[in-house]
């Protein structure tokens, strides 16, 4: 007896051969099967071009040819030919490619690095920075690849500030920390401080550029700029480098770490740092607290101070509490120190007054337990500071 | 008025171009599969495909990456190699290879390498490749043409500015009838017998024997002799090259 098939077991292989049909109708439309496929043809292209074979029926330039005109909406395939241009020389074809690809994908960052790499290879400063203007304002991502080429090729200052920069405030903070990385220029190079300038000059300067400004300055042997860039951008007192030489006099404010705010270090023994409930005035002050396991020779809570030739007058407010050992705490600034307290005192003020003769100099202001040369030395207790000044009186 | 107008006008430019400071000279383009590091900034593949180089330029490389210059040659560099380029009075490439390892293309005319105290000028449509092994030792091997200038020389990361008045004319330089252009001459004499013969030895002198090695099997390959006309030798970074026959294998083509 025979049976009769199914109508859906029938159906399902002419299904199938119809799907195939038209799979293969459309692949070899687009080329997936014929191997024209665009980005086929493309790969094909970089092969050639990247074995330097350029010219002829199967060379690169042929290759992106074939690409392009089978999807000439697509930037890339503009991008490949304008490459396979210039590398026979024919620049103003490749030009005119690149123009293209920016037309079809202005938006597109890779693009315009492609064409930031040509106006390079072509030495035209002009469209370079345009182009670069582009990707800086598309991505942060190739900062560093911009910033490299235009300093590279030796771009314009000028230019690169007002062309290739020109209102993008997150450029001209990072070609300004571009500049001054490690390595890349010294004090003797007119670019950082042309970048500053014009910063400056256009409002962009922010406090973290400013602290980083200021390190560079002070690294390079201009203690004195350093000092002022500090002052105006950086400091939170508001009479700072006024009245008191002193930031963050008053701790109110977690130091920076660098710069002319305090630099706290570590040391065993010892544990220092901002005290949120405990203050003279305000609402912080410092906290150095000693576990009684060292004879802790101190000097780890460091600020620096610009000190022009005149007298001045150290003072601090200190509170100490259960501070054990012959040896307390005290402030020092220029080999001058205050009287050192230990023991448990109420807010206590300790002054010093000192002269400085000759030129004008970064000195260094800290807070300081010298080592005990009793038998029971191992320091235990706590001190607080708050409300350190430095003032000048002549 | 006018005269006036002018002076300030030219004055105005003069300082201006004074003030600016030269843009730098284009070397070439390179490209890669992966990052190459140019100048301290990695350049992705991802960003571009090639990147121009000035002609005071040093790079390294993962992969390998070709190097078109703005004169048409070509210099293919292996893997992890590390070279700084720039260019001779003549305007010609010259490339100081740190580490790693280059294929040369002196398609326009000639090169200048410089590696491991070592100097190696191909001739116009030379082809060939130089490697620094591991121990400092180059490795030579010569596919078309010849050199014409080779041998120990103080390399510099950048060609001084009277660089080509030490070499002779052959290469570029100013000077004639010295030892290295002699001996190149003698070499591609001996070459064509050397090559034949099999080995480099059968011309006389150490120095000339080495070079007609490298020069002899160079003639022979341009003649259109099958791979085995390539030939292979090793110089150690401190002895000279040409000049120090231990640096030689004696089994070496």
């Amino acid at each position: 007896m025979s049976t009769l098939p199914t109508r859906s077991s029938h159906l399902l292989p002419l299904q199938g051969v119809v799907l195939g049909v038209i799979l293969v109708s459309n692949w070899v439309q687009t080329g997936w099967l014929s191997g024209t496929n665009p980005q086929v043809l493309a790969n094909y292209g970089y092969r050639e071009l990247w074995l330097d074979h350029v010219e002829g029926p199967t060379g690169a330039l042929e290759l992106f040819r074939q690409a392009l005109v089978l999807d000439s909406a697509f930037s890339y395939r503009w991008s490949d030919l304008g490459e396979a241009l210039a590398g026979s020389g024919q620049m103003e074809s490749a030009e005119y490619c690149f123009r293209r690809s920016q037309e079809l994908a202005p938006r597109s960052p890779q693009i315009a690095v492609r064409a930031m790499n040509f106006y390079l290879r072509r030495a035209e400063a002009g469209p370079a920075l345009q182009t670069a203007a582009t990707v800086l304002a598309l991505t942060s991502d190739y900062d560093e690849i911009v910033f490299s080429s235009l300093s590279r090729f030796r771009a314009d200052q000028e230019y690169i500030l007002d062309v290739g920069i020109g209102s993008n405030r997150r450029a001209a903070d990072r070609w300004l920390l571009y500049l001054i990385g490690p390595g890349r220029t010294s004090g003797a190079d007119s670019r950082p401080f042309e970048t500053w300038k014009w910063i400056e000059s256009k409002g962009y300067a922010t406090r973290e550029e400013a602290i980083a400004w200021s390190d560079w300055l002070a690294a390079n042997g201009r203690e004195r700029d350093a000092h002022l860039v500090w002052q105006r951008y950086v400091s939170s007192d508001a009479g700072y480098g006024i009245g008191n030489l002193i930031d963050n006099a008053g701790f109110e404010r977690e130091p920076e770490g660098r710069g002319f705010d305090w630099r706290i270090a570590a040391i065993a023994g010892v544990k220092a740092g901002i005290d949120q409930g405990v203050a003279h005035s305000g609402r912080a002050s410092l906290r150095i607290r000693f576990d009684g396991s060292e004879n802790v020779d101190f000097h780890h809570v460091v600020q620096s101070v610009w000190l022009e030739p005149g007298h001045y007058r150290l003072s601090a407010w200190i509170r100490t509490e259960g501070l054990t050992t012959d040896q307390g705490v005290a402030v020092v600034v220029g080999g001058v120190s205050t009287a050192a307290l230990s023991g448990t005192q109420d807010w206590t003020k300790v002054g010093a007054e000192l002269t400085v003769h000759g030129a004008a100099r970064i000195g260094e202001i800290m807070l300081v337990r010298q080592r005990s040369w009793k038998f029971d030395n191992k320091i235990g207790g706590t001190a607080w500071i708050d409300d350190v000044e430095l003032r000048r009186v002549d | 008025m006018r005269w006036i107008c002018l002076i300030f006008a030219v004055g105005s430019a003069f300082a201006a171009a004074a003030g600016a400071a030269a843009p730098a000279a284009v070397f070439g383009t390179i490209a890669s599969k992966a990052p190459i590091t140019i100048g301290g900034a990695e350049m992705s593949p991802t960003a571009a495909p090639s990147w121009p180089l000035t002609a005071e330029d040093e790079f390294s490389n993962s992969a390998p990456a070709m190097l078109r210059t703005a004169t048409h040659d070509v210099f293919t560099f292996d893997s992890e190699s590390r070279a700084r380029v720039g260019t001779v009075e003549s305007g010609r490439p010259y490339l100081y290879l740190r580490q790693g390892g280059v294929h040369f293309n002196a398609k326009e005319g000639l090169l200048y390498i410089c590696m491991a105290g070592h100097l190696f000028v191909p001739e116009k449509a030379a082809e060939g490749s130089l490697t620094l092994d591991a121990a400092g030792k180059i490795v030579l091997r010569v596919e078309h043409g010849q050199f014409a200038e080779q041998g120990a020389r103080s390399c510099m990361p950048t060609a001084p500015p009277n660089f080509l008045s030490t070499l002779p004319a052959v290469a570029g330089g100013a000077l004639a009838g010295v030892a290295g252009a002699s001996a190149a001459g003698a070499g591609a004499a001996a070459g064509a017998a050397g090559a034949a013969a099999g080995a480099g030895a059968a011309a006389g002198g150490i120095g000339a024997a080495t070079l007609a090695t490298v020069v002899g099997t160079g003639v022979a390959a341009a003649a259109g002799a099958s791979s085995a006309a390539s030939a292979t030798s090793t110089c150690s970074s401190q002895a000279g090259c040409n000049f120090n026959p231990s640096s030689i294998s004696p089994s070496t083509p």
